[in-house]
């Protein structure tokens, strides 16, 4: 049984409509299209498979799982929700706004503080002060949409999560590419 | 004669009946977002640009024709029909906005807090006639943790995500005792995370 560990980091992250350039091609992330509103593209860290777990109009499950089965498993929800209906980017919130996020996540007993990726995307940062609810949370707005990725500790291991697996994380979302879907002309 | 006409008459009624569909019963729910925000009306159960054909305000009741299952319900939006995400309805119309929240420092405690407040929940335990509910995370995007006790210190059992549903068994302070229908395990959720939703 899979048990999450605590870090420390808990992640806000401003999503460009910029793609990066990369010398590798990006993979597509599961079925390519959210519910015909945008595409979700990303690269795939080398040794890792993205499969859906869940799906249904509102809502979508991607686990992000590797082979190695001690490496961290991720996992990815895109869901939408009415209370961001009219904002296109997370980096469009105002302060009121990102303290209701905030919020949520201090009633699962987490505090904050705030660093910078390599990248320069701010991030929240969170401790984990609850005995067991540890884990890694980034999460981000699209076109209404909430999109939340966790990373956990490996299945039937006790180790905890370290620096690597949270860059690697990290560089993960760094990559993802959402591109809304032009609605063809009637 | 009076006899046959009445037999005619009496037929006409029973195939009258049979052929006119009774009305339906449209149940009352009302609109609760997480936010106080207005409810988006649709003219398909599906997100798209183009199928917003109105908006119920926060508390405004709508009348549910019926539920179709995947996290939507059709309803009687004036003299249209009309669709809605479920988690937005709940059976008690809501008495007041919601507050915004801002995030407060986590309250450090003790063993013996933890365990005494643990038993204030078990005492304040209250069989009730089972009805269902359904998991209603803070974030959608967020799962509820299904635990062994009413503590957040207890631990957790496995975890649910929102539209999950449970049969509730009996209700606390802030706690409820649920059963997972799928698996038959029972446990504890937190009261705050669940929708109470008509069936």
């Amino acid at each position: 049984m899979k048990k999450l560990i605590s870090l420390t980091l808990c992640l806000i992250m401003a999503f460009s409509l910029v793609s990066f350039a990369e010398t590798a091609a990006k993979e597509e992330v599961g079925s390519l299209e959210v519910n015909g509103a945008f595409t979700l593209k990303a690269r795939v860290p080398e040794g890792y498979t993205v499969s859906l777990f869940y799906s249904d109009s509102l809502m979508s499950i991607w686990s992000i799982m590797s082979e190695d089965e001690t490496k961290p498993i991720m996992s990815m929800v895109i869901a939408y929700d009415e209370a961001y209906a009219d904002v296109e980017r997370f980096n469009d919130l105002d302060d009121e706004a990102l303290a209701e996020i905030e919020a949520t996540y201090a009633e699962y007993e987490m505090e904050f503080g705030y660093t910078e990726t390599k990248l320069g995307t701010k991030l929240l940062m969170a401790t984990e002060v609850g005995d067991y609810q540890d884990y890694v949370s980034f999460f981000s707005i699209y076109m209404g949409y909430c999109i939340e990725f966790t990373l956990m500790s490996g299945m039937d291991t006790e180790a905890a999560l370290t620096a690597e697996d949270i860059e690697l994380a990290i560089d993960f979302l760094s990559d993802l590419d959402f591109e809304p879907i032009e609605e063809a002309a009637e | 004669m009076i006899k046959r006409l009445l037999g005619v008459l009496i037929a006409m009624m029973l195939i009258a009946a049979m052929v006119v569909p009774a009305t339906a019963e449209v149940k009352t729910m009302y609109v609760r977002t997480n936010t106080g925000i207005s409810l988006h009306v649709r003219s398909s159960p599906n997100v798209t640009k183009n199928n917003i054909i109105g908006s119920l305000k926060y508390g405004e009741a709508v009348g549910v024709d019926h539920y179709l299952g995947n996290g939507w319900a059709e309803i009687v939006y004036g003299a249209k029909r009309g669709y809605v995400a479920t988690r937005y309805l709940v059976a008690t119309k809501p008495t007041s906005k919601p507050s915004a929240k801002t995030a407060s420092k986590p309250e450090t405690k003790t063993d013996a807090t933890i365990l005494a407040n643990m038993n204030a929940e078990f005492k304040s335990a209250k069989k009730v006639n089972a009805y269902t509910v359904y998991v209603n995370p803070t974030r959608v995007t967020t799962w509820i943790n299904f635990r062994w006790a009413p503590s957040t210190s207890a631990k957790v059992i496995s975890t649910y995500k929102a539209g999950d549903r449970f049969t509730v068994i009996s209700e606390l302070n802030h706690w409820l005792q649920v059963q997972d229908p799928a698996t038959g395990f029972v446990g504890y959720i937190w009261k705050d995370m669940t929708l109470t939703v008509g069936n």
